[in-house]
């Protein structure tokens, strides 16, 4: 077994704000290795995103990583200084943005954003730059006639194209793609989540795939994390998960989505609301929420713990 | 391209209402002002019949909306009219005067420009820094200070105690270049007259930092509020996550998107700029378009006031046509 790709240890994310300092990921740990796509998978709010920019180290103000280790091929990035961040970012480590539409810059042509970021990265020579960039938009399904037209010219797909283009331009080790078909119709969805798991297996390439949607993970990964208020409840294989759900969360995520296997309309959504989290509740997060919830589960919080191969946080399984 | 022409030409179209609107207003306000141009020229102890003669020969015995016929029959020949105080054509006088306007809101629009966009995506770069909190008081102080009065100061401080530079006019007596543009600077490097140019600069310095600084204020305000806009946007974060280094960033890829109102802004401000610079003139002596039009207020020269409100009138519009046809150079979503 190889060195892992990415190892985060007991990470923690907190944003400062005048009134509160809101625990966003509070105390998370990761495992990947290469070639793996792993999804975290959440709720609005959950800290799933958080988890995403920190691990580039691109969190917004207030947001500040307040302890733990990212292991980047050994490496910790959370001491590296700002201009090794840079370097990394788009070359070894780079990021797909949830909404196509917002994420090209509106005064720069397609070539423009691709060249750039090749020169940036090494490119001495602008032809050279010009002539990856035919070759990348080809690949992903995008005449290079293309690369002369401004964002707003292209469709949704086209763009999220581009950002995958732009994002694999340098041949990274890890791809962060933050909801990267939240934004896009059905159709084109499909077609993104075809394209995205083709890369994969063309170029074995790494993936963190963060969703709020179930049916997106299944699809293209491999082991899923579930978050919940800035911690992890539960992380397994994906097949695992969805054969056993161990969490009352998951189980309920899961049961609040369609699906076509269904015998009849049997949605049950989870009943109260996200938790604050400047202020989580005592003890297990999720106990207001929880059919299961015992007293212990109100004072004590609870560890992930090894349960037949998967990783669950709650009292149940003791 | 076809679509431009066509913009272009409405554009035009609709300027005429607007022209005649704002001319109509001025007609009916100088006639019902005190004051009375046969007075101003023959001074008030002239004999009555005199007066009289005057008031025939310039057409001012006939009733309102006569002289307006009269005045709108002409000016759609393009014929602005003669003064009544120099009894020269209007329109030739204004190509006179107006040359200086242009050469002093010029330099004073590249002052602004420069320190209000230069300072204000700094100050938006450093965010809350307290570089940020000087160049914001700076934009509030200078916004709200009176033109005359940094105008005056500036006298004192440079022309009075340093005496570094000449208070008023456009060129030492006699160091005037040959006309050519009627701009003195470009004139006398046109000319290769050295000494002409190193005057009509030293001239242009003090009413050109007076104006250019008053406008800088919301050039920095405007800057920054745009570009604090535009650094939270996806595409930035995404440049970022491309490992674009920051100076690119924040200089290329934000500057560029904040420039699009900024520039909108440079045409609104224009008629401003021209109201500034009437005030700048008067105090620097400065014989442009504000200098005419305050003298030909004192001497009640009706028509020269009314062709020079045609004038700037017909000028705010243009400048703010060019500025939307710049607009689709610099913003590639907008086309017409």
């Amino acid at each position: 077994m190889s060195e892992k790709l990415l190892v985060i240890e007991d990470l923690a994310v907190y944003y400062f704000t005048r009134a509160d300092v809101i625990k966003a990921v509070d105390g998370v740990s990761i495992e990947m290795n290469k070639g793996e796509v792993l999804g975290l998978v959440g709720e609005s709010g959950c800290g799933k995103s958080t988890l995403g920019y920190a691990i580039i180290r691109l969190i917004p103000s207030p947001g500040r990583i307040v302890s733990g280790r990212i292991l980047f091929h050994g490496e910790n990035l959370v001491e590296k200084s700002e201009e090794e961040m840079r370097d990394l970012r788009g070359r070894r480590i780079s990021m797909i943005f949830q909404d196509p539409m917002t994420s090209l810059n509106p005064v720069m042509k397609i070539k423009d954003h691709i060249v750039e970021t090749l020169m940036v990265h090494g490119y001495e020579d602008e032809q050279k730059a010009l002539d990856r960039a035919r070759e990348l938009v080809e690949m992903l399904g995008i005449e290079p006639s293309r690369l002369e037209d401004y964002p707003h010219q292209l469709s949704g797909g086209m763009r999220q194209r581009i950002a995958i283009a732009l994002a694999i331009a340098l041949n990274p080790d890890l791809v962060i793609a933050d909801e990267p078909t939240t934004a896009l119709d059905v159709i084109v969805q499909a077609q993104i989540l075809e394209l995205l798991k083709d890369l994969r297996k063309k170029y074995n390439l790494s993936f963190v795939f963060i969703t709020h949607d179930l049916g997106v993970a299944a699809e293209l990964v491999d082991n899923v994390a579930v978050m919940y208020c800035g911690k992890i409840v539960e992380y397994a294989s994906t097949d695992r998960l969805f054969a056993e759900p161990l969490h009352p969360y998951t189980r309920g995520l899961l049961r609040s989505v369609p699906n076509v296997l269904m015998k009849k309309w049997d949605l049950s959504p989870i009943p109260g609301t996200l938790p604050n989290p400047a202020d989580p509740p005592p003890g297990c997060r999720f106990h207001p929420r929880c059919p299961h919830a015992t007293d212990r589960c109100r004072r004590e919080e609870p560890k992930l713990m090894d349960v037949g191969g998967t990783k669950v946080a709650c009292f149940l399984y003791r | 391209m076809a679509s431009l022409r066509y913009y272009i030409i409405t554009r035009l179209l609709l300027t005429i209402p607007m022209v005649l609107l704002l001319l109509s207003l001025i007609f009916v306000v100088l006639r019902v002002m005190p004051g009375d141009p046969v007075n101003a020229i023959l001074g008030p102890k002239a004999p009555e019949e005199y007066k009289q003669q005057l008031r025939a020969q310039l057409g001012l015995d006939k009733p309102i909306h006569e002289q307006y016929i009269d005045y709108l029959v002409k000016l759609a020949q393009g014929d602005l009219g003669k003064s009544l105080w120099t009894r020269r054509p209007i329109a030739e006088e204004i190509m006179e005067y107006f040359p200086a306007t242009l050469e002093l809101t010029l330099s004073a629009m590249v002052i602004a420009v420069l320190i209000g966009v230069f300072t204000g995506a700094y100050s938006a770069y450093r965010r809350n820094s307290p570089a940020d909190h000087t160049l914001r008081t700076y934009a509030i102080v200078v916004y709200s200070t009176p033109i005359f009065w940094l105008g005056l100061m500036l006298q004192l401080l440079f022309g009075v105690y340093l005496k570094w530079l000449p208070i008023c006019g456009r060129a030492d007596p006699l160091m005037e270049p040959t006309r050519i543009t009627g701009l003195y600077v470009l004139d006398s490097l046109l000319t290769l007259n050295f000494p002409a140019l190193v005057s009509s600069i030293r001239h242009l310095i003090l009413p050109s930092i007076t104006l250019g600084i008053v406008l800088s204020g919301i050039f920095v305000r405007m800057t920054r509020a745009n570009m604090l806009d535009v650094l939270r946007q996806d595409y930035i974060a995404a440049a970022r996550a491309r490992g674009i280094p920051e100076r690119l960033v924040v200089y290329k890829h934000a500057l560029k998107n904040s420039l699009i109102p900024i520039v909108t802004m440079m045409g609104l401000q224009f008629a401003l700029l021209l109201g500034g610079a009437v005030l700048t003139e008067t105090v620097f002596s400065w014989h442009g378009m504000g200098y005419y039009f305050i003298m030909r207020i004192y001497y009640r020269d009706f028509p020269a006031i009314q062709g020079a409100t045609v004038f700037f009138a017909l000028l705010v519009a243009l400048v703010s046509l060019i500025v939307d046809i710049l607009y689709v150079y610099i913003n590639p979503r907008v086309r017409y």
